[in-house]
This record gives structure tokens, sequence and C-alpha cells, in this order.
């Protein structure tokens, strides 16, 4: 199938489909089967190698960024946390927000560790080399990019907004958009918990 | 006739006195509301978010920002486009005659660069923020923005 409009099309419809089919049961996008699932070799905070062995068995929230962003990154890091602080006190170990560092040259392990750090402990921080981080972007269909720095050497990052959700054997399951209240990613993250 | 005549200078003057009351009295003023500075650890970036209300009669421009606590201040708008997120440079934002903005999370932010002491819950950190109206008139005014916590 090489005609991408053609593909698009089917993409869409795939997702709309899917989209009316589960409205009543998801707050967010239901992605199961549509991409692949977790997969990663990147680095920690702590500058050892990592890879999905090292998180499996809970329920991950993927989601890209870089700590030189105090807006858009912190509200979903913030809203994460906090529907993950919305659920029973016994589950919230079983979940766990994979936070990806698209920006390795500034963003050492004290600072990743420093940053999600401060959403609570069911938030880690990784990034890896630019190869590692390649793959992985390119493996959830996102892309991450660099504008071009001013005077003082600070540059912007571009990077996905979408919030990827995977169940505790590692299958992805829904795209949760930024607009989704803490309450509503609670409910699904229940869900998700659930089986 | 003569006392037409100062009758209508009476109205003449009480309407005067009284447009001078009205022009004078006028909140000539911006002013600010939930003012706030979300804390984030690190001597990376902090974003600073408000409501500013131009209670004057004429459009003002929110042109820059400043602090004896920041390197400097910038004017951010992140912008969500095809699910990518991306931080954008605001050159200055208006604001219309008696409306409002907002500076909030995932929209609008100061972005507040290299703070030169470490900030804590609960300091007030004073930020000028500077306008220009439509006579290209710079005015600053400084308000005072709280420290809070990042997790609600």
């Amino acid at each position: 199938m090489k005609n991408p409009i053609l593909r698009l099309a089917i993409l869409s419809f795939t997702l709309f489909t899917a989209a009316c089919q589960q409205s009543a049961e998801w707050h967010g996008k239901d992605i199961s089967g549509l991409m692949p699932d977790l997969q990663f070799e990147l680095v920690n905070d702590r500058g050892e190698s990592v890879n999905e062995a090292d998180y499996a068995g809970k329920v991950s929230l993927l989601f890209f960024g870089f700590t030189y962003c105090p807006d858009i990154c912190p509200t979903t890091l913030a809203q994460l946390a906090a529907a993950i602080r919305n659920l029973p006190e016994d589950v919230q170990q079983q979940v766990q927000v994979l936070f990806i560092s698209v920006d390795p040259a500034r963003d050492n392990g004290e600072r990743l560790s420093q940053y999600a750090g401060a959403f609570g402990e069911q938030v880690a921080g990784l990034s890896g080399s630019q190869e590692q981080l390649q793959t992985l972007t390119r493996r959830y269909r996102v892309t991450y990019g660099y504008g071009e720095a001013d005077e003082n050497g600070d540059y912007n990052v571009s990077h996905s907004s979408a919030v990827f959700a995977f169940d505790n054997t590692g299958r992805v399951r829904l795209l949760i958009r930024e607009d989704l209240s803490a309450a509503q990613i609670a409910d699904d993250l229940q869900k998700l918990l659930k089986g | 006739m003569q006392r037409i005549t100062l009758s209508i200078l009476a109205i003449l003057l009480l309407a005067g006195g009284l447009a001078w009351v009205w022009l004078v009295d006028a909140p000539e003023t911006v002013s600010i509301d939930q003012a706030r500075i979300r804390l984030l650890p690190g001597d990376g970036p902090q974003a600073g978010y408000f409501v500013l209300q131009n209670n004057t009669r004429q459009a003002v421009r929110l042109q820059s920002a400043d602090s004896p606590l920041f390197n400097r201040i910038m004017l951010h708008q992140t912008r969500i486009r095809d699910g990518q997120s991306q931080m954008d440079h605001l050159q200055g934002v208006e604001i219309t005659a008696g409306d409002s903005i907002e500076f909030a999370p995932g929209g609008m932010h100061l972005m507040m660069v290299g703070a030169n002491q470490p900030l804590e819950i609960g300091d007030l950190v004073p930020v000028t923020l500077e306008f220009s109206d439509k006579d290209n008139q710079a005015r600053q005014l400084t308000f005072e923005f709280i420290v809070v916590p990042i997790t609600p």
C-alpha cells in the first residue's frame, strides 16, 4: 500500500471506528493493536542503560518532553501525577510514568532526576542517545526537533504532546490527550489496571 | 435672556465638571489576579501565570516583563499543532479596553529564565510588566507573584 493518502484514510477510519466503539468506555483514544508494544533502549537518571524489561509489570504512561520546558511538560506530568494520586493507594504503585527527555544535550541525570522527582516516585526520568531516541520516537510515529539557539544559547524543543498508555504486559492501549482531566485519566487507569 | 445664558453656562460648567471628575476618577489601571509562579526544581526556567484586566478606556499592549530575581523573562505561548507541542515567542499581547487576558498552563506564560536565588513555595517575587498604549506611551507596573507548588 504505497499511496500515503490511502494509508492515512484507512488509519483515520480505523482510529475513528475504534473511537466510536470505545467512546463509552475510554476517555483516551483506544489504539490497541495500532502501535507496537512497549520496547526501548534508553539511559536512566543514574546513567545506566535500561530497557522495557526494567519497567515491566506495571501500567506505563510514556511521555516525551524536556526539562527546560516550564509550561506544557510539567502541566502534563502534574496531570498524570494527580491521576495516579486519584487511584486507591494500594494500586498507585502499579502505575508508572516514563518521562523521556528528547533533549539529552541539556538533560543530564541530575536534572532528569530532580525534574521527574518533583511529580512523585512513580515518575521515572529517562533519556538516551539521539539514535536511541530516534528509534523510540519512530516506533510510536512521533517526532521531535530543536529550534535555533538564541543569543544566550537557549533553544526550544518541539515534541509530541500525547501520552501513550500501555497495560502491565506492555501492550499499547490508549492515547491520552493533554486535554483530559486527572479524573478522566484516573478512570482509564483503573480500567487498564483491571486488565 | 441673560438668565437663559447663565443657565446654559451653569449647565455647561456642571457638565464639564462632571466630565472632568469622570476622566480623572476613572480607574486608569491594569489590574492583575492569580499572579503565580509554578515552582520547578533545579535551575531551569520557571513559568509565570496570571489574569490581566485592562480597566482603562483604551487598548494596552503587554510588551515585556522583568524581575530582579531572574536573568530575563520572555512572553511565550505553547502551541499544539497536529499533536506536536512547541513554544512560540510573543512580541506582545494586546488587551482591548475593559477586557482581560489569561496566561495559563498550556497556553501563554511568562518564561522566567535564570533565577538568581533559590525560590521556595510561598515566596513573593516582584515582576514588572511593561505596557504601551496606542500613543506608544510606556508604563510599568510591578506586581507580586506568589510561588506555588507544581502539583496541585
